[in-house]
Protein backbone atom coordinates (compact mmCIF):
# COMPACT_ATOMS: atom_id res chain seq x y z
CA UNK A 1 0.00 0.00 0.00
CA UNK A 2 2.69 2.36 1.07
CA UNK A 3 4.77 1.74 -2.05
CA UNK A 4 1.75 2.23 -4.38
CA UNK A 5 1.12 5.68 -2.91
CA UNK A 6 4.72 6.56 -3.52
CA UNK A 7 4.53 5.39 -7.11
CA UNK A 8 1.46 7.53 -7.85
CA UNK A 9 3.11 10.59 -6.30
CA UNK A 10 6.27 10.18 -8.36
CA UNK A 11 4.29 9.86 -11.59
CA UNK A 12 2.31 12.96 -10.77
CA UNK A 13 5.48 14.90 -10.05
CA UNK A 14 6.96 13.69 -13.35
CA UNK A 15 3.88 14.76 -15.26
CA UNK A 16 3.92 18.17 -13.55
CA UNK A 17 7.58 18.59 -14.31
CA UNK A 18 7.01 17.70 -17.95
CA UNK A 19 4.10 20.11 -18.22
CA UNK A 20 6.20 22.82 -16.56
CA UNK A 21 9.05 22.26 -19.01
CA UNK A 22 6.71 22.36 -22.00
CA UNK A 23 5.09 25.56 -20.67
CA UNK A 24 8.50 27.20 -20.27
CA UNK A 25 9.57 26.14 -23.79
CA UNK A 26 6.33 27.41 -25.35
CA UNK A 27 6.54 30.69 -23.45
CA UNK A 28 10.20 31.20 -24.43
CA UNK A 29 9.48 30.42 -28.09
CA UNK A 30 6.53 32.82 -28.13
CA UNK A 31 8.60 35.63 -26.57
CA UNK A 32 11.45 34.90 -28.97
CA UNK A 33 9.17 35.07 -32.03
CA UNK A 34 7.54 38.21 -30.67
CA UNK A 35 10.88 39.97 -30.11
CA UNK A 36 12.81 38.58 -33.05
CA UNK A 37 11.36 41.14 -35.47
CA UNK A 38 12.30 43.97 -33.15
CA UNK A 39 15.79 42.65 -32.49
CA UNK A 40 16.37 41.94 -36.19
CA UNK A 41 15.38 45.52 -37.03
CA UNK A 42 17.70 46.83 -34.31
CA UNK A 43 20.50 44.59 -35.57
CA UNK A 44 19.94 45.85 -39.10
CA UNK A 45 20.07 49.46 -37.93
CA UNK A 46 23.30 48.87 -36.02
CA UNK A 47 24.74 47.06 -39.01
CA UNK A 48 23.83 49.92 -41.39
CA UNK A 49 25.30 52.49 -39.00
CA UNK A 50 28.50 50.44 -38.58
CA UNK A 51 28.79 49.96 -42.33
CA UNK A 52 28.47 53.70 -42.90
CA UNK A 53 30.92 54.43 -40.11
CA UNK A 54 33.41 51.98 -41.56
CA UNK A 55 33.15 53.69 -44.98
CA UNK A 56 33.51 57.13 -43.42
CA UNK A 57 36.47 55.99 -41.31
CA UNK A 58 38.21 54.81 -44.46
CA UNK A 59 37.34 57.80 -46.68
CA UNK A 60 38.22 60.46 -44.13
CA UNK A 61 41.70 58.96 -43.80
CA UNK A 62 42.36 59.41 -47.54
CA UNK A 63 43.92 62.79 -48.38
CA UNK A 64 42.68 62.20 -51.95
CA UNK A 65 39.10 62.53 -50.74
CA UNK A 66 39.83 65.97 -49.28
CA UNK A 67 41.76 66.93 -52.42
CA UNK A 68 38.83 65.88 -54.62
CA UNK A 69 36.34 67.67 -52.34
CA UNK A 70 38.14 71.03 -52.26
CA UNK A 71 37.47 71.76 -55.92
CA UNK A 72 33.76 70.94 -55.79
CA UNK A 73 30.94 73.48 -55.76
CA UNK A 74 30.02 74.76 -52.33
CA UNK A 75 33.47 74.04 -50.90
CA UNK A 76 34.99 77.49 -51.44
CA UNK A 77 36.00 77.82 -47.79
CA UNK A 78 37.90 74.54 -47.92
CA UNK A 79 39.62 75.56 -51.14
CA UNK A 80 40.66 78.89 -49.65
CA UNK A 81 42.56 77.06 -46.89
CA UNK A 82 44.27 74.49 -49.09
CA UNK A 83 45.35 76.77 -51.94
CA UNK A 84 46.19 80.45 -52.08
CA UNK A 85 43.58 82.60 -53.80
CA UNK A 86 46.25 84.57 -55.56
CA UNK A 87 49.57 82.84 -56.04
CA UNK A 88 51.38 84.37 -53.10
CA UNK A 89 50.89 88.08 -53.16
CA UNK A 90 52.18 89.62 -49.94
CA UNK A 91 49.97 92.66 -50.35
CA UNK A 92 46.73 90.65 -50.20
CA UNK A 93 45.64 89.21 -46.89
CA UNK A 94 45.17 85.41 -46.88
CA UNK A 95 41.56 84.30 -47.21
CA UNK A 96 41.72 81.26 -44.91
CA UNK A 97 40.34 81.96 -41.45
CA UNK A 98 42.21 80.14 -38.69
CA UNK A 99 40.26 78.18 -36.08
CA UNK A 100 36.85 78.71 -37.68
CA UNK A 101 34.67 75.60 -38.00
CA UNK A 102 33.08 75.53 -41.44
CA UNK A 103 30.80 72.93 -43.07
CA UNK A 104 31.72 71.38 -46.40
CA UNK A 105 30.61 68.60 -48.72
CA UNK A 106 32.83 65.53 -48.47
CA UNK A 107 33.29 63.56 -51.68
CA UNK A 108 34.65 60.07 -52.14
CA UNK A 109 38.20 59.65 -53.47
CA UNK A 110 37.22 58.37 -56.92
CA UNK A 111 36.96 61.05 -59.56
CA UNK A 112 35.48 60.55 -63.00
CA UNK A 113 38.16 60.70 -65.66
CA UNK A 114 35.74 62.06 -68.22
CA UNK A 115 35.94 59.07 -70.52
CA UNK A 116 33.55 57.13 -68.36
CA UNK A 117 36.28 54.72 -67.30
CA UNK A 118 36.20 55.59 -63.63
CA UNK A 119 32.92 56.45 -61.98
CA UNK A 120 32.90 59.29 -59.50
CA UNK A 121 32.37 58.31 -55.86
CA UNK A 122 30.06 61.27 -55.41
CA UNK A 123 29.18 63.17 -52.28
CA UNK A 124 29.17 61.04 -49.13
CA UNK A 125 28.66 63.70 -46.45
CA UNK A 126 27.01 67.11 -46.64
CA UNK A 127 26.52 70.27 -44.67
CA UNK A 128 24.10 70.57 -41.70
CA UNK A 129 21.64 72.43 -43.93
CA UNK A 130 21.89 69.79 -46.66
CA UNK A 131 23.20 66.50 -45.24
CA UNK A 132 23.73 63.39 -47.33
CA UNK A 133 20.95 60.95 -46.44
CA UNK A 134 20.94 57.16 -46.52
CA UNK A 135 18.09 54.65 -46.48
CA UNK A 136 17.56 51.69 -44.14
CA UNK A 137 19.98 49.57 -46.15
CA UNK A 138 22.72 52.20 -46.01
CA UNK A 139 22.40 53.15 -49.69
CA UNK A 140 21.93 56.61 -51.12
CA UNK A 141 18.35 57.67 -50.67
CA UNK A 142 15.84 57.55 -53.53
CA UNK A 143 12.42 59.16 -53.91
CA UNK A 144 10.56 56.24 -52.32
CA UNK A 145 12.92 55.66 -49.39
CA UNK A 146 12.59 57.08 -45.93
CA UNK A 147 15.63 58.65 -44.29
CA UNK A 148 17.44 56.33 -41.87
CA UNK A 149 20.83 58.01 -41.48
CA UNK A 150 22.24 61.42 -42.26
CA UNK A 151 25.91 62.30 -42.53
CA UNK A 152 27.41 65.77 -42.19
CA UNK A 153 31.01 66.96 -42.42
CA UNK A 154 32.94 70.07 -41.42
CA UNK A 155 36.51 71.27 -41.09
CA UNK A 156 38.62 73.63 -39.02
CA UNK A 157 41.84 74.96 -40.51
CA UNK A 158 44.71 76.32 -38.43
CA UNK A 159 47.16 78.85 -39.85
CA UNK A 160 50.85 78.60 -39.01
CA UNK A 161 52.20 80.87 -36.27
CA UNK A 162 54.34 83.83 -37.24
CA UNK A 163 56.95 82.96 -34.64
CA UNK A 164 57.98 79.67 -33.07
CA UNK A 165 56.26 80.51 -29.79
CA UNK A 166 53.43 82.55 -31.24
CA UNK A 167 49.75 81.65 -31.66
CA UNK A 168 48.41 80.66 -35.08
CA UNK A 169 48.01 83.64 -37.40
CA UNK A 170 44.42 84.82 -37.80
CA UNK A 171 44.48 84.58 -41.61
CA UNK A 172 46.69 82.79 -44.07
CA UNK A 173 47.01 81.82 -47.72
CA UNK A 174 47.57 78.15 -46.99
CA UNK A 175 46.76 76.62 -43.60
CA UNK A 176 49.28 74.48 -41.77
CA UNK A 177 46.90 71.82 -40.43
CA UNK A 178 43.28 70.98 -41.03
CA UNK A 179 40.91 69.03 -38.81
CA UNK A 180 38.23 67.21 -40.81
CA UNK A 181 35.22 65.81 -38.94
CA UNK A 182 32.04 63.93 -39.72
CA UNK A 183 28.88 63.00 -37.84
CA UNK A 184 26.50 60.11 -38.50
CA UNK A 185 23.03 60.66 -37.08
CA UNK A 186 20.38 57.99 -36.81
CA UNK A 187 17.04 59.15 -38.19
CA UNK A 188 15.11 55.89 -38.54
CA UNK A 189 11.38 56.31 -39.06
CA UNK A 190 9.58 56.40 -35.72
CA UNK A 191 6.88 54.12 -37.14
CA UNK A 192 9.26 51.19 -36.66
CA UNK A 193 8.16 50.35 -33.15
CA UNK A 194 9.34 52.05 -30.03
CA UNK A 195 13.03 51.39 -30.68
CA UNK A 196 15.46 54.05 -29.55
CA UNK A 197 17.58 55.89 -32.13
CA UNK A 198 21.18 54.77 -32.34
CA UNK A 199 24.01 56.70 -30.75
CA UNK A 200 25.38 59.55 -32.90
CA UNK A 201 28.88 58.84 -34.15
CA UNK A 202 31.49 61.59 -34.56
CA UNK A 203 35.13 61.41 -35.59
CA UNK A 204 37.86 63.91 -36.41
CA UNK A 205 41.09 63.51 -38.32
CA UNK A 206 43.94 66.02 -38.41
CA UNK A 207 46.00 66.44 -41.57
CA UNK A 208 49.02 68.49 -42.51
CA UNK A 209 47.74 70.58 -45.43
CA UNK A 210 50.99 69.91 -47.24
CA UNK A 211 49.96 66.26 -47.36
CA UNK A 212 46.77 67.18 -49.21
CA UNK A 213 47.60 70.03 -51.55
CA UNK A 214 51.40 69.73 -51.49
CA UNK A 215 51.71 73.38 -50.56
CA UNK A 216 53.68 74.62 -47.59
CA UNK A 217 51.79 76.83 -45.16
CA UNK A 218 51.91 80.51 -46.09
CA UNK A 219 50.91 83.68 -44.31
CA UNK A 220 50.74 87.02 -46.05
CA UNK A 221 52.21 89.85 -44.05
CA UNK A 222 49.89 92.78 -43.75
CA UNK A 223 51.98 95.09 -45.84
CA UNK A 224 50.53 98.56 -46.18
CA UNK A 225 50.54 100.11 -49.61
CA UNK A 226 53.87 101.67 -50.51
CA UNK A 227 54.24 105.32 -49.47
CA UNK A 228 53.23 107.87 -52.12
CA UNK A 229 56.08 108.90 -54.34
CA UNK A 230 57.21 112.34 -53.27
CA UNK A 231 58.75 114.57 -55.88
CA UNK A 232 62.48 115.08 -55.36
CA UNK A 233 63.24 118.25 -53.46
CA UNK A 234 63.92 121.10 -55.78
CA UNK A 235 67.33 122.66 -55.39
CA UNK A 236 66.85 126.28 -54.53
CA UNK A 237 69.10 128.73 -56.33
CA UNK A 238 72.14 129.75 -54.35
CA UNK A 239 71.61 132.74 -52.23
CA UNK A 240 74.39 135.21 -52.31
CA UNK A 241 76.42 134.78 -49.15
CA UNK A 242 74.40 131.73 -48.13
CA UNK A 243 77.24 129.20 -48.55
CA UNK A 244 77.49 126.37 -51.03
CA UNK A 245 74.28 124.98 -52.56
CA UNK A 246 72.78 121.89 -50.82
CA UNK A 247 73.56 118.82 -52.91
CA UNK A 248 70.96 116.01 -52.68
CA UNK A 249 72.45 112.61 -51.82
CA UNK A 250 73.22 110.35 -54.72
CA UNK A 251 70.17 108.06 -55.23
CA UNK A 252 70.71 104.40 -54.41
CA UNK A 253 68.55 101.33 -54.95
CA UNK A 254 66.87 100.47 -51.65
CA UNK A 255 65.77 96.83 -51.38
CA UNK A 256 62.16 95.80 -50.79
CA UNK A 257 59.95 98.55 -49.46
CA UNK A 258 62.67 100.49 -47.66
CA UNK A 259 63.30 104.12 -48.58
CA UNK A 260 66.47 106.16 -48.81
CA UNK A 261 67.07 108.35 -45.79
CA UNK A 262 70.53 109.63 -46.49
CA UNK A 263 73.66 109.05 -48.56
CA UNK A 264 74.00 105.27 -48.87
CA UNK A 265 71.39 104.68 -46.14
CA UNK A 266 67.99 102.96 -46.39
CA UNK A 267 65.35 102.45 -43.70
CA UNK A 268 61.75 101.41 -43.28
CA UNK A 269 59.06 104.07 -43.57
CA UNK A 270 57.61 105.37 -40.29
CA UNK A 271 55.60 102.83 -38.33
CA UNK A 272 57.08 99.80 -40.09
CA UNK A 273 59.67 97.37 -38.78
CA UNK A 274 62.42 95.72 -40.76
CA UNK A 275 61.97 91.95 -40.56
CA UNK A 276 64.22 90.82 -43.39
CA UNK A 277 67.28 93.00 -43.63
CA UNK A 278 68.66 91.33 -46.74
CA UNK A 279 65.47 91.68 -48.71
CA UNK A 280 64.51 94.94 -47.08
CA UNK A 281 61.04 93.79 -46.13
CA UNK A 282 59.21 95.99 -43.64
CA UNK A 283 55.90 95.15 -42.00
CA UNK A 284 53.59 96.71 -39.49
CA UNK A 285 53.89 94.44 -36.47
CA UNK A 286 50.69 95.50 -34.79
CA UNK A 287 48.59 93.03 -36.75
CA UNK B 1 10.17 -3.58 -7.85
CA UNK B 2 8.99 -0.28 -6.44
CA UNK B 3 12.48 0.39 -5.25
CA UNK B 4 13.80 -0.35 -8.74
CA UNK B 5 11.26 1.99 -10.39
CA UNK B 6 12.18 4.88 -8.07
CA UNK B 7 15.85 4.30 -8.75
CA UNK B 8 15.29 4.31 -12.52
CA UNK B 9 13.31 7.52 -12.36
CA UNK B 10 15.93 9.16 -10.21
CA UNK B 11 18.66 8.05 -12.57
CA UNK B 12 16.71 9.42 -15.54
CA UNK B 13 16.16 12.70 -13.76
CA UNK B 14 19.84 12.93 -12.88
CA UNK B 15 20.86 12.11 -16.43
CA UNK B 16 18.44 14.70 -17.75
CA UNK B 17 19.77 17.31 -15.34
CA UNK B 18 23.36 16.48 -16.23
CA UNK B 19 22.63 16.72 -19.96
CA UNK B 20 20.86 20.03 -19.40
CA UNK B 21 23.79 21.35 -17.35
CA UNK B 22 26.26 20.29 -20.04
CA UNK B 23 24.19 21.94 -22.79
CA UNK B 24 23.79 25.17 -20.79
CA UNK B 25 27.52 25.25 -19.97
CA UNK B 26 28.44 24.64 -23.60
CA UNK B 27 26.11 27.36 -24.86
CA UNK B 28 27.39 29.82 -22.23
CA UNK B 29 31.01 28.98 -23.06
CA UNK B 30 30.32 29.38 -26.77
CA UNK B 31 28.91 32.86 -26.26
CA UNK B 32 31.73 33.79 -23.87
CA UNK B 33 34.44 32.58 -26.25
CA UNK B 34 32.73 34.16 -29.24
CA UNK B 35 32.66 37.49 -27.42
CA UNK B 36 36.31 37.15 -26.46
CA UNK B 37 37.35 36.30 -30.03
CA UNK B 38 35.37 39.27 -31.36
CA UNK B 39 36.90 41.57 -28.73
CA UNK B 40 40.43 40.39 -29.60
CA UNK B 41 39.78 40.87 -33.34
CA UNK B 42 38.35 44.33 -32.77
CA UNK B 43 41.23 45.27 -30.46
CA UNK B 44 43.80 44.18 -33.05
CA UNK B 45 42.02 46.24 -35.72
CA UNK B 46 41.70 49.25 -33.42
CA UNK B 47 45.36 49.00 -32.47
CA UNK B 48 46.48 49.05 -36.10
CA UNK B 49 44.18 52.02 -36.95
CA UNK B 50 45.26 53.83 -33.79
CA UNK B 51 48.91 53.24 -34.58
CA UNK B 52 48.47 54.51 -38.15
CA UNK B 53 46.64 57.61 -36.86
CA UNK B 54 49.31 58.38 -34.25
CA UNK B 55 52.09 57.91 -36.81
CA UNK B 56 50.36 60.29 -39.24
CA UNK B 57 49.92 62.91 -36.52
CA UNK B 58 53.52 62.57 -35.30
CA UNK B 59 54.76 63.34 -38.83
CA UNK B 60 53.10 66.77 -38.73
CA UNK B 61 55.68 69.40 -37.82
CA UNK B 62 53.14 71.32 -35.72
CA UNK B 63 52.83 68.27 -33.45
CA UNK B 64 56.51 68.40 -32.49
CA UNK B 65 56.52 72.20 -32.35
CA UNK B 66 53.66 72.16 -29.82
CA UNK B 67 55.22 69.19 -27.98
CA UNK B 68 58.47 71.09 -27.54
CA UNK B 69 56.52 73.95 -25.99
CA UNK B 70 55.10 71.65 -23.31
CA UNK B 71 56.82 72.37 -19.98
CA UNK B 72 57.22 68.62 -19.34
CA UNK B 73 59.19 68.22 -22.56
CA UNK B 74 62.05 70.61 -21.77
CA UNK B 75 64.56 67.95 -22.81
CA UNK B 76 63.01 67.70 -26.28
CA UNK B 77 63.43 71.44 -26.90
CA UNK B 78 67.01 71.34 -25.56
CA UNK B 79 67.90 68.47 -27.88
CA UNK B 80 66.29 70.20 -30.85
CA UNK B 81 68.06 73.51 -30.26
CA UNK B 82 71.52 72.06 -29.80
CA UNK B 83 72.82 68.50 -29.94
CA UNK B 84 75.19 69.31 -27.07
CA UNK B 85 72.18 70.18 -24.91
CA UNK B 86 71.00 66.60 -25.18
CA UNK B 87 72.07 64.46 -22.26
CA UNK B 88 71.61 61.21 -24.14
CA UNK B 89 71.01 59.96 -27.63
CA UNK B 90 68.92 57.09 -26.26
CA UNK B 91 65.12 57.22 -26.62
CA UNK B 92 63.45 59.18 -23.85
CA UNK B 93 59.76 59.20 -23.09
CA UNK B 94 57.84 62.42 -23.66
CA UNK B 95 54.34 63.79 -24.06
CA UNK B 96 53.29 63.93 -27.70
CA UNK B 97 51.00 66.94 -28.05
CA UNK B 98 48.09 67.19 -30.44
CA UNK B 99 48.86 69.28 -33.55
CA UNK B 100 45.77 71.34 -32.72
CA UNK B 101 46.60 73.85 -30.00
CA UNK B 102 44.46 73.44 -26.89
CA UNK B 103 43.57 69.80 -27.44
CA UNK B 104 44.77 67.07 -25.04
CA UNK B 105 47.96 65.12 -25.85
CA UNK B 106 47.80 62.11 -28.17
CA UNK B 107 50.44 59.97 -26.43
CA UNK B 108 52.00 60.13 -23.00
CA UNK B 109 54.67 58.66 -20.77
CA UNK B 110 54.80 55.27 -19.02
CA UNK B 111 53.63 56.87 -15.78
CA UNK B 112 50.92 58.86 -17.51
CA UNK B 113 49.92 57.18 -20.78
CA UNK B 114 47.04 58.35 -22.97
CA UNK B 115 44.21 55.80 -23.01
CA UNK B 116 42.06 54.93 -26.02
CA UNK B 117 38.87 52.86 -26.04
CA UNK B 118 38.36 49.63 -27.97
CA UNK B 119 36.79 51.73 -30.73
CA UNK B 120 39.86 53.99 -30.92
CA UNK B 121 38.35 57.02 -29.18
CA UNK B 122 40.43 58.96 -26.67
CA UNK B 123 39.24 58.29 -23.11
CA UNK B 124 38.85 61.47 -21.12
CA UNK B 125 38.57 59.55 -17.82
CA UNK B 126 39.45 55.98 -16.82
CA UNK B 127 36.60 53.63 -17.62
CA UNK B 128 35.95 50.07 -18.72
CA UNK B 129 37.27 49.33 -22.19
CA UNK B 130 39.95 52.02 -22.19
CA UNK B 131 42.68 49.42 -22.46
CA UNK B 132 44.72 50.80 -25.39
CA UNK B 133 47.55 52.88 -23.97
CA UNK B 134 49.67 55.17 -26.16
CA UNK B 135 53.22 56.00 -25.04
CA UNK B 136 55.78 58.03 -27.01
CA UNK B 137 59.58 58.18 -27.00
CA UNK B 138 61.99 60.51 -28.80
CA UNK B 139 65.67 60.74 -29.64
CA UNK B 140 67.46 63.45 -31.63
CA UNK B 141 70.06 62.10 -34.01
CA UNK B 142 71.75 63.67 -37.07
CA UNK B 143 69.35 66.59 -37.23
CA UNK B 144 66.22 64.47 -37.02
CA UNK B 145 63.75 63.98 -34.20
CA UNK B 146 63.04 60.26 -34.15
CA UNK B 147 59.81 59.10 -32.57
CA UNK B 148 58.80 55.69 -31.31
CA UNK B 149 55.12 55.07 -30.68
CA UNK B 150 53.99 52.26 -28.42
CA UNK B 151 50.38 51.10 -28.29
CA UNK B 152 49.77 48.29 -25.84
CA UNK B 153 47.37 47.27 -23.12
CA UNK B 154 49.80 47.78 -20.27
CA UNK B 155 52.61 50.26 -19.67
CA UNK B 156 54.89 47.51 -18.31
CA UNK B 157 57.59 45.71 -20.27
CA UNK B 158 57.95 48.19 -23.10
CA UNK B 159 60.24 47.02 -25.86
CA UNK B 160 61.05 49.61 -28.51
CA UNK B 161 61.62 48.64 -32.10
CA UNK B 162 65.17 49.14 -33.40
CA UNK B 163 63.96 51.71 -35.95
CA UNK B 164 61.81 54.71 -35.08
CA UNK B 165 58.26 55.02 -36.41
CA UNK B 166 58.72 58.63 -37.51
CA UNK B 167 61.68 60.91 -38.20
CA UNK B 168 61.13 64.65 -38.68
CA UNK B 169 63.84 67.14 -39.63
CA UNK B 170 64.68 69.54 -36.78
CA UNK B 171 65.12 72.34 -39.33
CA UNK B 172 61.58 71.85 -40.57
CA UNK B 173 60.25 72.08 -37.01
CA UNK B 174 62.25 75.13 -35.98
CA UNK B 175 62.09 77.09 -39.22
CA UNK B 176 58.56 78.00 -40.01
CA UNK B 177 58.00 77.94 -43.73
CA UNK B 178 55.40 80.63 -43.76
CA UNK B 179 56.17 82.51 -46.90
CA UNK B 180 57.61 86.00 -46.74
CA UNK B 181 57.25 86.53 -43.02
CA UNK B 182 59.20 83.51 -41.83
CA UNK B 183 60.72 84.34 -38.48
CA UNK B 184 63.88 82.60 -37.45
Amino acid sequence: MFSIKNQTGTSLISVMLAIGCVAIIVSASYTFILNSRKSTAMLLRTNVRDKLQSTMKMVIRLPTAIRVSHDKPGNGALKSCLRPKVEFDPTILGDCISGKTQPFNLYGPMESTGGGVVASSGMIAGTPSKPVEYNQMGSAISAIDSVAMSVTSWFTAYCPPKTFLGPPAAFCDVAEIIEVSYKIESKFPTAQGSMPQLRTVEESIVYAVKGISNRPPAIDPLVPPPPPVTPPPTVSPPIAGGGPPQVPPAPIDCPGNTVQIGPGQCACPDGLTLIRPRKGICVRLSI
Amino acid sequence: MTKNQSGGLLMSLMLFMMTLTIIVTMVTNFFKLNRQVQAIAQQAQTKSVLRADLTRLAKIEATLRLSSRNASNAQLLKCMLSPSGCTTSQPQEFILASPVKGQPPIAGTTSNPVAYSSTGERCTKPKFGCENLAISFFAVNSGFVQIWLVTQTSSDKIKLRPNPDVAVSVNNILNLKTGDIASY
